[in-house]
């Protein structure tokens, strides 16, 4: 509590003057309380806030359309939303894992049933929607004024995918389901979610397509990401054909191909997210514009639609389809770790060049998130080229190291890269508009993100080990080695409460960072981060 | 020369640094398009083992996705990780076992109110799935190989009846009976621990003294363990059952070992599903 005390204290004190001044009537300065050490770090975040000449037209900080500055804000509370409603779900979901609890939780109609899919699909929610803000971040880049029509085009989207989500809680909670992996909800609700992609595809691709062959790399990857949407969104549903129902294994190698480009469609947005944020930040497009930038874009497309393969090594299929997904798992997974380093670098570079010499090492919030997906992204690489052999993928399969490899990827890249997506946009939205986030970077915040992949990493790693002691012990037909059930629990127990409270924690700080009267303020000063007194 | 972001064109020795050029872009977008069009139709046009479900089957199946079973089971490791796999669940199980743990649930699994034909449907759709493949590796093919092990367990019985020990040895086939016929398997599997977690009860027996496997009998062992529906004579004859699995373990594994078709793994294929 004192941690949230202090947060929103943070955010208010930024403004206090200003509140009890305009009571009375009388404009004043408003006083950027930012200390010494931090005027560098503002003055950089400013300048790396200056879009890139090769991006297109460039707009000032100051007069960017409020409309488009609250279109980004709306899609970071919705992430922060979304992901905020995923843990909690995932969260009385673990519980559910111990027995005793698991009973009381029946006795009270809790159940597994439901929690899973409002875990998986708001889970996905909040990826889709953190990459959607940081597209509309993009856009304030490179586009005038919000028209009528795209105005109108945005709150319909907002208000289509609320709803949506409203209805999917409530829906699933009464027990009414799909029954389908990741789409858990009944199909229904598919239709607002369709034609709010169509909103968001009409108004992002209207501002691409002007010169898109010269925009960077994330724009292609963001544009891509607009169109295999449909595809694969329209794929999932295809189990309501008749046919395809019919036979089991159809269905799940279709379910297993959709999944795995869906997956793909929001890792677009997601590494484009990354390079933006990358660009952003470093001041140098050397890389979004480079023929290797390109070709790791290709190459991870091409990943995206087949290594849905790895996956379904033992499904009855052709094998030509198994044998494509091995080879470009193997490619994929290898050029990715090189995105990563090289902006990681790139980032390090930038920073001991703006940081005073005693924090000449300092990483912000953003530059941390990033730090650890790149760790997260060797690790994960290491393991998934591990488990994309198809005779050790047949020892892991259907154990523990399945579960912590998909969380490694979900928790450890993908939400740490937009973590560092999000944290950036907060960050430069509050410093167009004259508000001061300490929290933000504050060391407090930065002991909570270190504690969070701490704990993550160990939980992550204790499964993957259970996973392999336990594929390899039933390989060799024996029994599981005592020590595995009798550490099992507390190591869970113990890492996943740590994960759970380190991560509620940087949703805290997000959403004190995102919500709150200052940006309702700013709002209606778009121009006046300095007011002047009368 | 070094290459420029804002210059088109392959400078020598920095290529991949070099900026892209518009048609490169293009013909990019056009290779993936076209493989993503093929790789859809490998996939589309795969007949390999189609599986038609009967009507009963998919009945079933709508049942199965209608109380979202896959949340806690899987089929072909598709699915939550609370539960077992249940793709080769029909191998296995009996359809009585499997109503008794449909309708009765546990702990962790509610109990799901389905009436006879619901069941019929829901039994139809895993002996389908059944047959359609495996869906797990090793752990499944020793469950599966149950009826192998269960000739052997058999054999040895009656190998013992031939000798000495007559009320002993009918005690140990009333107890075999309850065990391979009752929920027991529903859990527990021969001479390893289950996907479930629940113990070689080969290896366990011989941690237990005579008190406490009666207790468990009598009372099962919260939470994971229901109780088991026997009663004092039945309860006598599984724990007679299962000191007889302790004591013969290492001999039954001998001779499992032995036969060509013993269940356990020694190669490692690269294709482990066919």
């Amino acid at each position: 509590m004192n941690f949230l005390r202090e947060s929103s204290a943070a955010v208010d004190e930024a403004f206090l003057s200003d509140d009890a001044a305009q009571a009375c009537g009388v404009e004043v300065v408003v006083k950027r309380t930012v200390p010494p050490d931090m005027d560098q770090r503002v003055v950089a975040a400013e300048r790396a806030a200056q879009p890139s000449p090769v991006s297109g037209d460039a707009q000032s900080a100051s007069t960017v359309d409020p409309s488009r500055r609250r279109a980004t804000m709306v899609f970071v509370r919705g992430a922060v939303v979304s992901l905020s409603v995923a843990l909690a779900a995932g969260l009385l979901g673990v519980l559910y894992y111990i027995p005793s609890v698991a009973r009381f939780m029946q006795g009270v109609g809790i159940n597994l049933t439901s929690l899973r899919p409002i875990h998986t699909t708001f889970a996905a929610a909040f990826i889709f929607l953190a990459g959607i803000a940081v597209v509309h971040r993009y856009i304030e880049d490179i586009a005038g004024p919000m028209t009528k029509a795209e105005k109108l085009r945005t709150k319909a989207q907002v208000i289509l995918w609320a709803l949506a989500g409203l209805g999917i809680v409530l829906s699933l909670l009464a027990r009414v389901f799909s029954g389908r992996e990741y789409m858990g909800f009944h199909p229904i609700f598919s239709i607002p979610i369709a034609i709010g992609w169509v909103l968001f595809a009409w108004n992002a691709f209207g501002h691409f397509r002007k010169g898109f062959f010269s925009r960077p790399v994330f724009v292609t990857m963001w544009t891509v990401s607009l169109f295999f949407f449909f595809y694969t969104f329209a794929e999932q549903h295809a189990w309501l054909l008749g046919r395809v129902f019919s036979d089991p294994l159809l269905d799940m190698r279709l379910q297993w191909k959709a999944t795995g480009t869906l997956v793909g469609s929001f890792n677009l947005l997601v590494y484009g997210s990354l390079y933006y944020i990358g660009v952003k930040r470093t001041g140098d497009d050397s890389l979004v514009h480079s023929n290797l930038a390109y070709a790791l874009f290709g190459i991870g497309l091409l990943n995206s639609f087949t290594n849905f393969g790895h996956h379904t090594y033992h499904l009855p299929q052709n094998h030509v389809v198994k044998w494509i997904s091995f080879v470009i798992s193997m490619l994929e997974i290898i050029i990715l770790a090189r995105v990563v380093w090289d902006i990681a670098g790139s980032m390090r570079h930038q920073e001991s060049q703006t940081t005073p010499n005693t924090e000449r090492n300092t990483l912000d919030s953003t530059g941390l998130f990033m730090e650890a997906a790149r760790w997260w992204t060797a690790w994960i690489l290491l393991t998934a080229l591990v488990i994309s052999v198809p005779p050790l993928n047949a020892i892991i399969h259907g154990t523990t190291a399945v579960m912590g490899h998909a969380m490694g990827a979900e928790i450890g890249i993908d939400s740490m890269i937009l973590f560092a997506a999000l944290t950036w946009v907060v960050r430069d939205q509050a410093v167009q508009r004259g508000i001061v986030l300490r929290q933000l970077d504050g060391t407090r915040f930065k002991r909570t993100i270190v504690g969070l992949n701490v704990s993550v990493g160990v939980m992550v790693g204790w499964l993957t080990l259970t996973g392999v002691v336990t594929g390899v012990s039933r390989y060799q037909g024996r029994g599981l080695p005592d020590w595995l059930n009798v550490a099992s629990h507390p190591v869970l127990v113990v890492c996943g409460i740590a994960a759970a409270y380190f991560l509620g924690r940087v949703l805290i700080v997000l959403a004190t960072s995102a919500f709150g009267r200052a940006w309702a303020q700013s709002d209606e000063k778009p121009d006046t981060h300095q007011i002047v007194q009368q | 020369m070094q290459p420029s972001p804002t210059e088109e064109g392959v400078f020598p020795g920095r290529f991949w640094h070099a900026r892209c050029a518009g048609r490169h872009k293009a013909w990019l977008l056009l290779i993936l398009i076209a493989c993503f069009l093929t790789q859809s139709a490998l996939v589309y046009t795969d007949h390999t083992r189609p599986l038609a479900l009967d009507p009963s089957a998919r009945r079933g199946r709508v049942l199965w996705q209608q109380h979202n079973c896959q949340v806690c089971h899987q089929l072909y490791g598709f699915g939550g990780f609370l539960g077992p796999d249940l793709t080769n669940a029909a191998g296995r199980l009996t359809r009585g076992q499997l109503a008794q743990q449909v309708v009765r649930g546990n702990d962790q699994m509610p109990a799901f109110a389905l009436d006879d034909q619901q069941l019929d449907d829901l039994w139809a759709f895993l002996l389908a799935m059944n047959t359609s493949g495996q869906g797990q590796a090793r752990q499944t093919k020793l469950a599966n190989e149950r009826t192998v092990i269960e000739q052997v367990i058999d054999q040895t019985i009656e190998d013992m009846g031939d000798g000495t020990g007559g009320s002993d040895i009918a005690l140990i086939r009333q107890g075999f009976g309850l065990y391979r016929t009752g929920t027991c398997t529903s859990c527990h599997v021969y001479f390893a621990r289950s996907a479930v977690d629940a113990p070689d009860l080969s290896r366990r027996v011989e941690e237990l003294d005579k008190g406490a496997l009666a207790k468990v009998l009598a009372q099962g062992k919260p939470p994971r363990m229901p109780k088991p529906e026997l009663d004092a004579g039945q309860q006598r004859a599984m724990a007679a059952f299962l000191r007889f699995l302790g004591n013969h373990r290492n001999g039954l594994l001998n001779q499992l070992d032995a036969r060509d078709d013993q269940p356990f793994f020694s190669s490692l294929p690269w294709w482990e599903y066919r």
